[in-house]
């Protein structure tokens, strides 16, 4: 991790002439320091403090802990010997753990997708068609976020399980005889996250959507583009920063997900939340559940370095 | 001119919400010609536009392009290309691909896109610039870049909407004169949006005068200067004394006139059937027909008239100097006049210096208004 500027004190009045000049060298670094330090005067620093500490505290120590702890072993009784082993990591590449950090990346790229597709048609809808009727829509959207995600699940228990209402429906219309399984499987877990994101990939979409100028649509049409070629040739490209920021959004926390799998899954939809989660509250090896969640991190963060280098070489088009 | 219209408009009207915008617009634009629609904003002239473009549908009325109605087709159906008022050009496109875009869209031959593309950059003055990004670009580079898109896939008619408002009045000034060049080498008929009266005299073959949804004149610049049918007219382009005048008598010789109550001329004209004693007008003059003496003048011109006025205010506008005086006590009407800044004025800098004024200037230089007297007009559409 590069040097954040967290602390509270002294670096926090430096101006930003003294800073190290290794800081602002990598793309990660340049975006980091944008988003946590900035150019800025050292008024606004003092504003930064709190959150700062904050995030010191609540994320950075944390963190840190968790990369000690995957160094160390498991002891007989569960508890943490302080050595130094790279065990955990050489036990992530076994045949059991491999798979599940890689279903859980085909997951959480399979709901991104869905995510994508549905998404980008209600944003569409909500950017251009909606009218006065949009605010409304846009908290309907919203509304998944405000109730409680336990409950949310057992809706979806209630609604697909075997005597669920969608079996019985199926069954009392006489278009199956037996009922169709429909928790425990891939399918589930699939339908419960892309449930749960859809806001995540909808809301970053329609927000980079209402930037765009109306005239340069109506300046493709008067160009003669039909309605399909305006929207490949200018919505779409201006578009993709939006496309971008809501892939990110919902891929990062679908990765690391548990309860949707936990709840709606079963054994063979373990991901590697459920791994984590499990290391450390049913089988007491925090060393190996440390490991693994800096693995995750780890791949997320290549992935997310991969996005600021694409996003360096243009593929960001749309800059309005 | 006895061609056929390149574009008819019939009697279209338009409302948002309870507002009538367009309250029966007809014109004609025929091909070749560079026609102006002038007004105050909220008049009109620019969902006029939209309408001719496709971007809006008109409630009412027809649209005719070369004979044929296209009042319901869409913006990409029509031979009509436009030069929004932000440019609205493509971000992420450079300026050889933003200019190609119309032509790529007919799908023709990429060498073909390639010739006519860099023919319209060269006509713009923008060779050089291919490969240029837009935010890389001045005010005036990226109204160049506009134009040429909008040219190269050589529509009939082009629709400009106030394309020059963002720029400063310097290159105003250059690119108007380079718009009207460009316009005449290619004889695109151009439907040119502005408001402002200097630009549209400047440019025009004809100048509709838009007015509160209505054309209110529709002539030739100098038609539309020199013989102003209203006072919104007569006042908007350029600036013009309205005064109120009533007939005294009329007759061979001309109309007597009364104005403000106060001045008795001799308007060197028959008024035809406006001219009945006791009927009341509007009379316009502008203020450059006005002279301004400090003092009786002791040869008065021919054919002539001159007062005493109170002089208001005089002010040094550089090349001219404008005079604000009151020759009609009990109205109080002021009138406003232009000179150029020389001769007994030139150095006199404040009202104080002369008090006492003469006005002077020539009945024939007085404009009947056809509208009697509707002042309120102007504020029906805000």
């Amino acid at each position: 991790m590069p040097p954040l500027q967290l602390s509270p004190g002294a670096p926090l009045a430096s101006s930003p002439a003294a800073r190290s000049p290794a800081l602002a060298r990598s793309r990660l670094d340049l975006f980091l320091s944008r988003l946590i330090a900035g150019e800025r005067p050292s008024a606004s620093h003092a504003l930064m403090a709190p959150a700062s500490l904050w995030l010191l505290c609540g994320l950075v120590l944390p963190l840190l802990l968790i990369l000690a702890l995957s160094l160390t072993r498991r002891g007989p009784y569960g508890m943490v010997v302080w050595e130094f082993s790279l065990g955990n990591y050489a036990k992530i590449l076994d045949a059991v753990y491999a798979p599940v950090l890689g279903r859980s990346l085909v997951y959480a790229a399979t709901t991104t997708f869905l995510c994508l597709v549905l998404g980008y048609g209600v944003a569409y809808t909500l950017s251009f068609y909606a009218g006065r009727r949009r605010e409304m829509l846009i908290v309907m959207i919203m509304l998944p976020f405000w109730t409680s995600c336990l409950v949310a699940i057992y809706s979806w228990i209630i609604l697909l399980g075997r005597e669920g209402l969608i079996n019985n429906l199926l069954i009392g219309l006489g278009l199956i005889e037996t009922p169709i399984q429909f928790l425990n499987r891939p399918f589930a877990v699939i339908l419960g996250l892309v449930y749960f994101y859809l806001p995540f990939m909808v809301l970053p979409l329609y927000a980079c959507l209402e930037k765009i100028p109306r005239a340069l649509i109506e300046a493709a049409k008067d160009l003669g583009a039909t309605p399909r070629s305006t929207f490949t040739k200018v919505t779409l490209p201006l578009s993709m920063p939006g496309i971008a920021a809501g892939c990110l959004l919902t891929f990062i926390p679908c990765a690391g997900d548990f309860l949707t799998a936990e709840f709606l899954g079963g054994p063979r939809t373990y991901l590697i939340g459920n791994l984590i989660q499990n290391q450390f509250m049913v089988a007491q090896d925090w060393a190996f559940g440390s490991a693994v969640a800096v693995v995750l991190i780890a791949v997320l963060l290549i992935g997310f370095y991969g996005y600021l280098r694409l996003e360096g070489s243009g593929f960001e088009a749309g800059r309005v | 001119m006895a061609q056929a219209p390149l574009l008819e408009l019939q009697g279209i009207e338009k409302s948002f919400g309870p507002q009538k915008v367009l309250k029966g617009i007809s014109l004609q634009v025929y091909p070749g010609e560079f026609l102006t629609f002038l007004g105050p904003s909220g008049c009109g002239k620019t969902t006029t536009l939209r309408i001719i473009g496709g971007f809006d549908w008109p409630d009412d009325g027809r649209v005719f392009l070369k004979g044929r109605d296209v009042t319901s087709e869409a913006p990409y159906a029509r031979d009509v290309h436009t030069v929004f008022q932000h440019y609205a050009l493509f971000p992420h496109y450079d300026v050889f691909d933003n200019t190609a875009f119309g032509l790529r869209i007919q799908r023709r031959p990429e060498a073909e896109v390639r010739q006519r593309v860099l023919e319209a950059l060269d006509l713009v003055k923008l060779s050089g610039f291919e490969s240029r990004r837009i935010d890389q670009l001045s005010g005036g580079q990226q109204q160049r870049v506009a134009l040429a898109r909008a040219i190269v896939g050589r529509p009939s008619l082009l629709l400009l909407d106030e394309p020059l408002g963002a720029l400063d009045l310097k290159l105003r000034r250059q690119m108007q004169l380079e718009l009207k060049g460009i316009q005449r080498r290619l004889g695109i008929a151009f439907i040119y949006v502005t408001h402002d009266q200097e630009e549209a005299l400047t440019l025009s073959d004809r100048i509709a005068v838009f007015n509160a949804g209505e054309i209110e004149q529709l002539g030739g610049p100098r038609e539309i200067y020199e013989k102003p049918q209203s006072s919104f007219v007569a006042d908007f382009i350029g600036s013009a004394n309205i005064l109120d005048g009533e007939v005294l008598a009329s007759g061979h010789d001309g109309t007597r006139l009364m104005l403000e109550g106060e001045v008795e001329v001799l308007f060197p004209q028959n008024g035809g059937s406006a001219s009945v004693p006791g009927k009341k007008l509007s009379v316009a003059i502008r203020p450059e027909r006005i002279h301004i003496h400090g003092a009786r003048p002791s040869s008065p011109q021919e054919g002539t008239v001159c007062f005493p006025a109170k002089l208001l205010e005089n002010v040094y506008l550089g090349a001219s100097r404008q005079f604000l005086c009151s020759p009609f006590p009990k109205s109080g009407k002021v009138l406003t006049a232009v000179t150029t800044d020389s001769g007994a004025w030139a150095g006199a800098d404040t009202a104080s210096d002369f008090r006492e004024v003469w006005v002077e200037f020539r009945p024939s230089d007085l404009r009947i208004l056809q509208a009697c007297v509707a002042p309120s007009r102007t504020t029906d559409v805000a």
